[in-house]
């Protein structure tokens, strides 16, 4: 943004102009250090994980950079931790519970938006109430559950625990996301002949494909992440998942910062990877699904 | 609805497809849900300490709720982690959104930066910002005493006037991204000959802001609202992992409060389940209650884009 | 291909039927992470009992100290406890109703001989003996020498030295005495014995059943004003209630504070993250008393004890396992793989840690009670701690509030 040559005199208009440019400048600069400021609050404790994962074990609070980098941290605490035996624990649940879901959600979610009848708000409120539930006061009856269904210590178990929860959520979203597609594609989809299920799967469902995006990054994060139901169902250490492994870094009276914080940048890598590789869908997906909100 | 508008009655037709889209997900919540929910009611009626046999209760333990000094505290923590959270989640991550939608370069880069701390888990955030908020020598402290603001240092999670801030920080950090998103999708969808107009007639950005960027897109305001009020109300695994609710219950909420009821803050021998329910029954009613009043609130003020639900 | 497949197909059949055709499986739960890990001497202890017991495998679980109790309790409610594990704070209650082995019915006289006793006693209610330690822990001081040289002072003796000195540490810039409360696990470790140095029985206090005996009493409001008289001096670090043991430790790692307030099993936790300078220069004390010649109380327990299921279909098998792992032979390989201290007497000579013989060398004249088990009584004590250390309750106020918070969580 270069301001106009000084050497030729300035007229009132070219005067007027430089003003113009000068305070468009200024807001520009005044945005973009509004923005990096953001940044460096918003990243400063993701640097420090890092930062802190390749330190020495005696020297996390005493050195902002570490005096020698170690790198070993890495491989020791994905040998130590068994990490491939976790990874693949995680993906399963998470890939269970996602896709149990969306195959779940996305009709439900469809008729909520499509269809008028009776009874639907009574049962839309129970759905939402569902997601209300907070998830500690049904950690016993849920354990109770399992073990009646002899699945505790089950990878398909603890997915199963997510999906009811994740159900209700689910629906809420993708709801307001079928609101937003115009109805008139379904009335055209039903002249051509087709039955109700047929234009919500050859009309509707390729529509919404940015909403099952959304879903599919809000659940998957939710579920990898989770701590609080894969730690109390799943007890032997061949089946717990990252989350939870990564956790026996953290005693009852001293903490292995380095290889907690090693261990987390590993288990975030797929998740950095899913958000990557969904992240255009997710933004309309979002857009979409919100403005009928 | 538009092909339904046609049919003169309800039959039996436009009652049975909905149902059959509906069922397996309803199917889903009954078996899943529905016992494990069905089984809390029925204990927050009960005396149970998961070793002896329960005994029934009435409503004794919602009597005693009403009683309990600790539980009104609980109460006051959570309104005001819900209030905080909600306006600063909301107006924040708007305006930093309509920042970010002002035509600048690189909105994608930053967009996805600051969509890194929600990738972290509640837990590990938890565990990260306890490391940060260190007094002595902890990151955040030590930064402002090298940048001169010796005097800002705070005890953070240590002193009871600052844990409950120092806890809508750490939310505010943590989903700032997320609802930034929601908000950019969303502004990325108002008609720019909106803005074009109210340009020619003079409009400054606050007046665009307010008079065509707030109305199109608050029907996207009101769900990220909802949100908010949703999670404020059950707000329960940071604030556990931070503080477990202390110093002495200066932060404890609702969550955290029916959490070390039931399970003890780190060491308690006795479970007083049934009473811990109670409490997961009025955190419940509360977040049904809220997010039915700003559901219908935003629908008679939108009637338009509305007609839905 | 087809056959490859055929031959995939079959190979992974024959693994997965391989568990169904075992054995007995016996599980074992507990927070110790080396106890899963993979460390040598768990593993030759669970290979050994499977060696003498053909047909059986030992499963061991694990769940992090901090989901653990919540875990525990689900697992209590729907009657799925494993066969042997820590009960925790719990072992009291779970075995009063009648969930645990009474190890009066299945060892004798001479078995229990062998332990120390107070940690053993810690888990005996109404003269049962519901758990057994693994290890046991009791407290000090840990001093940087040299730090403690270049501000010319000497390990204060009694809680007055102490507080006197403070001006002196702050001088130079040390944190007198460093440790942290954030998890509320520290503070009851160092307070209860203090309510010992006043005279206090906190087991009969834990108990609660002995008439006029409440925690209202004055060795607690004692206990509770020298608390907050160290703390308000400065002899903590400041914001105590928001520094974890690990930072705390930090402190001490990296020449910030001049003591550390912590467990025997903490010399181990040094060797493991200690920075050079700590563990050249660190000495061990006793924790300060009350009088120069008053005994110094510096805790005598232990945190995890193994229990065994009373309901168990396995009872016979899980007794016979906790029998195998203290055979002083086996527990030997225990002692000397963790260096902390043993709960058996026969295994102190397994420890090679100087610092940790010195602590086990005080229990014969200044053990003191500072685990708790009774309903309630753990929480009602650590809140009143933080409320302590940050001066917002009056001593007289805190002990009246332990007692009303034990009464309340009783009532039910």
């Amino acid at each position: 943004m270069a301001s106009p040559s000084p050497a030729t005199p300035a007229t009132k208009r070219d005067r007027r102009a430089d003003a113009h440019l000068w305070k468009l400048t200024f807001t520009r600069t005044l945005i973009y250090v509004i923005l990096i400021v953001i940044v460096i609050v918003e990243a400063f404790p993701l640097a420090w994980m890092l930062v802190t994962a390749v330190k020495d074990s005696h020297e996390i609070f005493n050195t902002v950079l570490p005096t020698q980098i170690k790198w070993e941290n890495f491989p020791r605490v994905w040998f130590a931790m068994n990490f491939p035996l976790h990874l693949a624990n995680s993906l399963y649940v998470t890939s269970l519970t996602v896709g149990l879901i969306l195959l779940l959600a996305t009709p439900a979610a469809y008729a909520f938006a499509r269809y008028r009848f009776p009874g639907r708000e009574v049962v839309f409120y129970a759905f939402i109430g569902v997601m209300m539930v907070p998830p500690q006061a049904i950690l016993i009856p849920m354990f109770q559950f399992l073990k009646s269904l002899h699945m505790l210590n089950s990878l398909t178990g603890l997915a199963l625990s997510f999906v009811g929860g994740g159900t209700a959520f689910a629906v809420f979203l993708m709801r307001t996301f079928f609101l937003s597609l115009p109805r008139e594609l379904g009335d055209a989809g039903r002249i051509d002949g087709c039955n109700d299920f047929q234009v919500f799967w050859y009309v509707y469902l390729p529509l919404a494909r940015p909403g099952l995006a959304t879903v599919v990054i809000i659940q998957s994060l939710y579920t990898w992440n989770e701590f609080m139901f894969s730690n109390t169902f799943i007890t032997s250490p061949g089946s717990k998942t990252v989350q939870s492994a990564v956790f026996q870094a953290v005693g009852q009276y001293s903490t292995d910062y380095t290889a907690l914080c090693s261990g987390l940048i590993i288990a975030l890598v797929p998740v950095v990877l899913v958000y990557l590789a969904l992240q255009r869908q997710f933004i309309s997906g979002l857009t979409a699904g919100a403005m009928k909100g | 609805m538009a092909e339904l508008a046609t049919k003169p009655s309800l039959n039996m037709r436009s009652l049975l497809v909905p149902a059959l889209f509906i069922a397996p997900a309803g199917l889903a919540l009954i078996l899943l849900m529905a016992v494990p929910m069905v089984d809390a009611v029925i204990l927050s009626f009960q005396n149970w300490n998961g070793m002896k046999p329960p005994t029934w209760a009435g409503f004794g333990n919602y009597i005693k709720l009403a009683q309990d000094a600790t539980f009104y505290k609980a109460l006051w923590h959570t309104a005001y982690f819900t209030v905080w959270t909600t306006i600063l989640q909301t107006v924040l991550p708007l305006l930093i959104a309509s920042l970010l939608n002002s035509g600048i370069r690189g909105s994608g880069v930053f967009r996805t930066l600051y969509f890194m701390p929600v990738i972290i888990s509640l837990a590990i955030s938890g565990l990260l910002w306890a490391m940060l908020f260190e007094p002595n020598f902890g990151p955040i402290n030590s930064a402002l005493r090298a940048l001169g603001l010796g005097s800002f240092t705070q005890l953070w999670l240590a002193s009871a006037n600052t844990v409950m801030p120092s806890v809508v920080i750490v939310s505010v950090w943590q989903s700032l991204g997320f609802y930034l998103v929601i908000f950019f999708a969303a502004l990325q969808g108002v008609p720019r000959d909106l803005y074009e107009a109210a340009t020619i007639d003079g409009a400054n950005a606050w007046s665009r802001f307010f008079n065509v960027t707030v109305p199109t897109i608050r029907p996207v305001i009101l769900f990220v609202i909802v949100l908010n009020t949703i999670n404020g109300i059950k707000v329960f695994d940071q604030i556990w992992v931070m503080t477990a609710g202390g110093p002495d219950y200066a932060s404890a909420t609702l969550g955290t409060y029916l959490y070390s009821i039931a399970f003890g803050a780190m060491g308690a021998s006795n479970s007083r389940l049934g009473y811990a329910t109670a409490i997961a029954i009025v955190v419940l009613l509360l977040s049904l209650v809220a997010s039915m009043i700003q559901i219908r609130l935003g629908r008679r003020r939108d009637i338009d884009s509305q007609i839905e639900m | 291909m087809n056959k490859l497949l055929m031959t995939a197909a079959v190979a992974v059949i024959a693994l997965a039927a391989q568990p169904a055709q075992a054995d007995t499986v016996l599980h074992v739960l507990s927070w110790q992470s080396a106890y899963v890990d993979g460390t040598d001497y768990w593993k030759k202890t669970v290979e050994g009992f499977e060696a003498e017991n053909p047909g059986v495998t030992v499963e061991s679980n694990f769940i992090a100290f901090s989901q653990y109790l919540p875990a525990l309790t689900a697992m209590i409610a729907s009657d799925s406890l494993p066969d042997v594990f820590n009960g925790g704070t719990k072992t009291g209650e779970l075995g009063r109703s009648g969930h645990l082995v009474n190890y009066k019915d299945v060892f004798d006289d001479a078995f229990f001989a062998q332990f120390f006793k107070g940690p053993l006693r810690q888990y005996t209610f109404d003269d049962k003996p519901y758990g057994l330690p693994d290890m046991a822990q009791d407290f000090g001081v840990f001093a940087n020498e040299r730090i403690m040289k270049d501000v010319g002072l000497k390990m204060p003796n009694t809680w007055d030295e102490l507080i006197a000195d403070v001006p002196t540490f702050k001088a130079k810039g040390y944190i007198p005495l460093a440790w942290g409360n954030l998890t509320r696990n520290t503070c009851p470790d160092f307070f209860l014995p203090l309510v010992a140095q006043y005279g206090g029985d906190v087991y009969a206090l834990d108990d609660h059943t002995a008439a006029g005996l409440s925690w209202d009493s004055k060795p607690v409001v004692d206990a509770l004003g020298l608390l907050q008289r160290l703390a308000k001096s400065g002899v903590f670090p400041e914001g105590i209630n928001g520094i974890d043991d690990s930072q705390g430790q930090q402190l001490a790692y990296q020449g910030k504070a001049a003591m550390l307030f912590g467990g025997s099993w903490t010399p181990g936790v040094f060797a493991a993250n200690g920075s050079k300078d700590w563990l050249d220069n660190y000495s061990v004390n006793k924790v300060p008393a009350l009088t120069a010649d008053a005994i110094h109380y510096t805790g005598d327990g232990a945190g995890e004890a193994w229990s065994v299921n009373a309901d168990s279909p396995n009872k016979d098998l899980a007794v016979k396992f906790v029998a195998y792992i203290y055979r002083p032979d086996v527990y030997n390989w225990r002692a000397k793989g963790l260096q902390s201290f043993p709960s058996m007497q026969s295994a102190v000579d397994q420890i090679d840690n100087e610092k940790v013989k010195t602590m086990i060398s005080w229990i014969a004249t200044d053990s003191a009670d500072h685990i708790l088990f009774g309903p309630g009584s753990w929480d009602a004590v650590s809140n009143v701690c933080q409320s302590a250390l940050d001066g917002s309750i009056t001593p007289e106020d805190g002990a009246k509030k332990i007692e009303a918070d034990v009464m309340a969580a009783r009532s039910n």
